[in-house]
Order: structure tokens, then sequence, then C-alpha cells
């Protein structure tokens, strides 16, 4: 998947519109990164990624760029 | 003769490899059923065949390849003879708010929890597959969430939503075939998956989760005990119900 799809992607599961994040925006900077996100971050892990993330884990991502790593 | 008895009865039983799915299978035969276990995980259906005696015959079957349902179910018939009784007990959970539901989630808790028992129960009321001269029955498994509404769960509770109408569908058209069809809605229940789920999320959901059940969480015994009882005559008068076994989940 390219980058620019990733971050489509991220900015469904955070509920932003179409072209709000970059990668180095930090996460806890947007209100919008809570707990609804986390567990809509991890569906997606899971079923495009094939990947099983704990909560803690996805609660410990700093930057956007974090979150596109963990997407491959 | 006791009404509840399974005696002579073959039975069908998926996610055979634990929870409701094992502790079903323990019930039924020990009510004198013959028990056709089901499940992907090998190891945990000759656990549970383990615990049955060593009685049931096992088949590691993936319920999404349909197209292996018939040849599964022949083989089975020529082994025991033809069925009274199947349930549905396989199931995953599927936890993520509309924002996060990818069609890949999506397609795959519809297949397990709703499809195959669709296309299980198309097989099992073939000419043939199902004893005509007895009474027969098939049990879904709902859930309490395809009852009342639950946030960040909505393609499980599509799958069980549509189970209950599946029940009802299935339970008008079998009926002339003498094959009853009932569902059983579980509240949160102490097996793998309910505990699975938990875990996932956090401590402070499980406490939340355990105020909604006034009878506090069930054991998977809870639900085999509804499932036999609507696989046996005691439930001969009974089609297309939906029976709740959920602690007062739903009373409120």
């Amino acid at each position: 998947m390219e980058k620019q799809e990733k971050i489509k992607l991220m900015e469904e599961v955070m509920d932003l519109e179409e072209g709000t994040l970059s990668e180095s925006d930090t996460l806890s900077s947007y209100e919008e990164w809570d707990s609804l996100s986390v567990l809509a971050f991890m569906s997606v892990l899971t079923s495009k990624f094939q990947k099983n993330v704990l909560p803690k884990d996805i609660k410990n991502l700093v930057t956007v760029s974090d979150a596109l790593n963990l997407m491959e | 003769m006791n009404p509840f008895q399974l005696n002579e009865k073959n039975v069908i039983v998926t996610g055979a490899a634990s929870g409701i799915g094992r502790e079903t299978a323990k019930l039924l035969y020990s009510l004198g059923a013959n028990c056709i276990l089901l499940d992907i995980n090998e190891k945990g259906l000759e656990e549970t065949n383990r615990l049955i005696d060593k009685s049931g015959i096992c088949c590691a079957l993936d319920l999404t390849d349909f197209d292996r349902f018939q040849e599964v179910f022949s083989l089975c018939k020529e082994k025991l003879g033809y069925f009274h009784g199947m349930v549905h007990c396989a199931g995953i959970p599927s936890f993520s708010p509309l924002r996060g539901l990818t069609v890949e989630a999506y397609e795959k808790v519809q297949k397990i929890n709703t499809q195959a028992g669709l296309l299980l129960a198309k097989v099992f009321s073939r000419k043939g597959m199902y004893d005509s001269s007895k009474r027969c029955s098939i049990v879904f498994i709902s859930s309490v969430y395809g009852l009342v509404g639950s946030a960040s769960n909505v393609a499980y509770a599509v799958t069980k939503a549509a189970n209950i109408g599946m029940t009802k569908a299935l339970a008008m058209e079998l009926a002339p075939k003498g094959i009853r069809v009932n569902c059983v809605a579980p509240g949160f229940v102490k097996t793998p998956l309910g505990e699975g789920v938990i875990k996932f999320l956090d401590d402070a959901y499980a406490e939340r989760v355990g105020a909604m059940h006034p009878l506090g969480w069930g054991e998977p015994t809870d639900i085999a005990c509804a499932i036999a009882f609507l696989l046996s005559d005691a439930a001969k008068w009974i089609t297309g119900t939906v029976l709740s076994v959920d602690g007062g989940f739903t009373a409120q």
C-alpha cells in the first residue's frame, strides 16, 4: 500500500477530513486521536495488515509516521 | 421417556474445539447424543473428543470453505446415519467503530457467524441427510448484541441480528419437513472468545460488562443447557424463537 493511501486510511480511522494529516504530525495533537480511534486503528491493522496489536502499544505511538510504520 | 434425553440422536456441533461448542458437545454426549464435532482447530477438537470418551466424529473444517460442507456431511452420515440436530456455535467477535470497519473484517465475521450457519442448514435439511422419520432441530447462536445496541460492535451485531432473522425464516420454511429452528442469545460468557474480547480492551470494560448482567457473567454450560433443551423433544412445539440466556442483561 502506498504511503498516501495509508495516510488516507489514518484520516478515516481518526474521523478527519481528507488532506488533514501529515507524516510528521503528533497524534496526540489531535483531539480525534481518542480511544475509538485506537480501536478503529487496531481493527484496520488486524483486517488489512494481519497484525494483532494491543491498545497499550497503539497508545505508545507518537507521530503519524509511527502509525504508518505499523501498516506494513 | 425423559423428553430431555437425546439418546440415539446424531447432532452436529460447530465450534466444538472450545467454549460454548465444547461444553455443548459434553452435555449432549451426557444426554445420550452422538456428536459430530466440527472446527478449524484440530487440536481443540481432539481435546473435546477426549472429554466425551472419544465417542465423537471429529472433522477439522474451515467454516468459510462452504464448498466442503456437502462432502463433510456425507462422510459423517456414512458413519453415523441420518442427522437429528445441528448447532452452529462457531463465531468470532469484531470490535471496531464504523470508521475502522473494513470490507475484509466485515466479510470474515459475516461468513463465520452467519453465512456458514445458513449453508450448513441448507445441507442438513436436504432429503437424505436428516432423519425425516423423527423430530429434528437446528439451533443458531445469536447474542444480546443482536437484540440491543452497542457501540463499536456493528459488524458482530449485524451477524447476530441476522441469525435471528435466519432462525425465523427457516423455522417457517423447514416446519413442513419436521425440522424446528431456534436460536439462543447469550450475554457475556466466560469463554476464550468472551475473555479474549475483554483482554483486548481493558479491566474497566470488564467491570462494566459484569455490571450489565444482574446475575453476573455466564458460564458456557448455561448456554449449553439451553441448546440441549432446544435440541430435545422437550422443545418439540417450539420453533422460530429466540431464547435469551443472559443473566438478565436484556431484562433492563
